[in-house]
């Protein structure tokens, strides 16, 4: 709540201030005539110069105060507001805040020798300047027969003649910057003994941000809404509802060129009644890991097929690797990736796609991978069955967003609502910043971490990634002094396109801006496409600039 | 002087300068007072100079033009010989005179004896050897009345 302890005296309005001293003053000149309250006197400096100030403390205090209670002020500059009041405010509308969640993953623990390791639980790893803590304290043993509990983790042989086991970590804060990616290098206090790496096994899970006044703000304006499938503030208010960490959503409908579901006619007429819904549920795209049973075809190549749930709306596969290894490079060869729509009726009812051009990234797509594995055993018989890991990028939760259009109680009846996840534009920066020799040399994490949350945020509003706004977001994490980032920097993007994923993928280069072009029939354009920025994809490089002794 | 007057039909003011007297030399101490003591006429005026004499200049919240810099001169080193003295008595002497005017001018309704009309310094002593400097001041009404004032001050010399 809002109390004077929030307010100090450099808050305070002057004008304000002698606006209340003049008041008091004469106020009080009425009441006591013979005292003199005029400007200069004992009794003015004193008692009322210090009551006006301290009206005005009151005053600003009120203020705010009742600023906080009144949505419309709170529109206008949500970060004066009170979170508390906030909160309480916007509970009048069925609003709750979104708390964000910490994200959780597995670090990969690998060692020189198969000794038993243990990680106490005051164990803190860091990766990033970001820290993750363990739960409980694991141990690392040799034989699985030691595995009794879960603070057991067995130790495997890598191919390298190394050893790893995982530690689960959850990160030590909420929100989005806690989701190391696969790969990710730690570090942790106290030192493990007999360790030579900590890599993050595979890419972390949860971790979305708390939602900000001035997002509850805007999903307040959607929260007024009905939530149902309607207009588009509608359908908004009811994806923000059931998926509070959604980041943006883009609906394109009847009218729009990127609408094709609505045309398979023999006119090739949009007739409406469809819509697709492109959804981004988290800044960037994360990695999960898909157990498959792969069939052998014979000279050393493997069949895997990801059907429709293994990994909802998925982008890419990124590798596939013999299963349980964990901590890789590479991956095997990949020779092949059909994909596909598995369109079997869930309930009473499935949504009109027809082709990935209007059906990829949804929760329909599959695929059928064909793979070489040099190191298939000897004898393997053609139709022999083992399992492999699928190491596969998609946005979060897509299914659960895409059930909400179709069940029957939900859906509309005369509508077709396709959830997709965003069109993806990958985008990599490479940018040089100069400082000042003999000072501190920038934090290259914060300046990663600072246009990454910049670029990730802007989902489909522009269509476009500025140069401008990657220097923006890396000058305001640098120190001032001189420090600044070189130009012209380095971006690329590239965009993988529904018809043809995942081969045919446009390529973006530019110093100055890259731009999403407008390709509806393919579907891409910048009501379906946004760019994702992961901080593995940002390379900073600090040097100290060449300057005369002065 | 007379320390009372008739205060029938006078607005006061806290006397903040305990000991005065009818007449002659006494030691002022700054104070409330046991009883809360009060004053009008030129002791207000007197006790206005001073204390805006003696505030530094933008120390006031809100109020950064009043005050005088004639003590910020002192500490700051300005005052080094006696020659300094009755031109940094001055410039900060003018400063208060403008700043009271503009009180009177405002408030619209102070009677003369509650109006300056000047600030005279009558006598200074700037004792080295003491890091001491002795002001006498002569602060008079435009009703006529007046009032001496010594102010010590402490310097940063020797």
């Amino acid at each position: 709540m809002v109390t004077t302890g929030d307010v100090s005296f450099s808050d305070i309005d002057p004008e304000l201030v002698a606006q209340a001293e003049e008041y008091l003053a004469n106020f009080l000149s009425e009441q006591f005539p013979s005292r003199d309250f005029s400007e200069g006197r004992v009794i003015r400096e004193l008692v009322v110069n210090m009551a006006a100030l301290l009206t005005g403390l009151n005053r600003t205090d009120i203020q705010q105060l009742l600023d906080s209670f009144s949505p419309l002020i709170i529109a206008q500059d949500p970060t004066a507001a009170d979170d508390d009041i906030v909160d309480a405010v916007y509970a009048n509308y069925g609003v709750e805040r979104y708390d964000g969640n910490k994200a959780t993953g597995n670090i990969a623990v690998i060692l020189n020798d198969l000794l038993t390791t243990s990680v106490p639980d005051t164990t803190v790893f860091t990766a990033n300047g970001l820290r993750y803590v363990v739960t409980q304290p694991y141990i690392g043993v040799t034989t699985a027969d030691a595995v009794v509990t879960s603070s057991e983790r067995l130790i495997e042989q890598r191919p390298d003649g190394t050893y790893v086991f995982t530690v689960p970590v959850v990160a030590e804060g909420v929100g989005e910057a806690y989701r190391a990616v696969r790969g990710t290098r730690f570090s942790s206090a106290p030192v493990i003994a007999g360790v030579i790496d900590l890599e993050a096994a595979a890419d972390f899970e949860g971790g979305t941000d708390a939602e900000t006044n001035a997002d509850l703000v805007e999903r307040t304006q959607q929260g007024i809404a009905p939530r149902v499938f309607s207009g588009r503030a509608q359908v908004a208010a009811l994806f923000q509802e059931q998926y509070p960490s959604l980041i943006n959503l883009s609906q394109v409908g009847f009218g729009d060129p990127e609408m094709l579901r609505d045309r398979d006619n023999i006119f090739e007429m949009s007739t409406g009644s469809r819509a697709d819904l492109y959804v981004q549920t988290a800044d960037t795209p994360e990695e999960a890991v898909v157990v498959k049973d792969c069939t052998y075809l014979g000279n050393n190549v493997w069949q895997g097929t990801i059907n429709r749930d293994d990994a909802p709306g998925f982008y890419l596969i990124n590798a596939v690797v013999p299963h349980s290894l964990i901590v890789f490079a590479g991956g095997l060869q990949i020779n092949s990736e059909a994909r596909g729509l598995d369109l079997t009726m869930e309930t009473d009812w499935v949504h009109n796609v027809d082709g990935l051009v209007q059906g990829a990234y949804s929760r329909y797509q599959t695929a059928v991978v064909q793979f070489t594995d040099p190191e298939t055993a000897a004898g393997t018989v053609v139709g022999a069955v083992v399992q492999y890991d699928f190491y596969i990028t998609r946005l979060p939760d897509v299914k659960t967003l895409h059930d909400l259009t179709i069940a029957r109680t939900r859906r509309p009846q005369n509508g077709d609502y396709l959830v997709r996840a965003a069109v993806p534009a990958f985008a990599h920066v490479a940018l040089e910043i100069k400082y000042r020799p003999n000072t501190m040399a920038p934090d290259t994490d914060a300046v990663k971490q600072a246009i990454a949350s910049r670029i990730n945020a802007l989902g489909f509003t522009i269509g476009r990634l500025p140069m401008a706004l990657v220097i923006d977001a890396a000058q305001g994490a640098l120190e001032g002094g001189g420090t600044y980032t070189f130009t012209p920097i380095n971006m690329y993007a590239e965009i993988y396109p529904p018809d043809t994923v995942p081969s045919g993928k446009i390529t973006l280069i530019d110093v100055n801006e890259l731009v999403i072009p407008d390709l509806p029939a393919r579907g891409v354009s910048q009501r379906t496409t946004v760019f994702y920025l992961p901080v593995s994809e940002i390379n900073v490089i600090v040097n100290p600039m060449s300057l005369l002794a002065i | 002087m007379p320390a009372s007057i008739d205060y029938t039909g006078r607005s006061v003011d806290l006397l903040i300068f305990q000991g005065v007297e009818e007449s002659g030399n006494h030691r002022i101490e700054t104070g409330f007072g046991d009883a809360g003591f009060v004053c009008t006429g030129i002791q207000k005026v007197a006790q206005s100079w001073l204390a805006l004499f003696m505030t530094d200049a933008g120390t006031m919240l809100n109020k950064p033009t009043r005050g005088s810099s004639f003590l910020p001169a002192v500490r700051s080193g300005r005052i080094r010989v006696s020659e300094d003295v009755p031109a940094e008595f001055a410039l900060a002497a003018a400063q208060v005179r403008r700043t009271m005017e503009l009180d009177a001018v405002e408030d619209g309704t102070l009677p003369d004896d509650e109006r300056l009309d000047s600030a005279v310094l009558v006598d200074y002593d700037l004792a080295r050897e003491l890091s001491h400097l002795r002001l006498k001041i002569r602060i008079t009404s435009i009703a006529g009345d007046s009032r001496v004032v010594y102010l010590p001050v402490p310097i940063p010399i020797r």
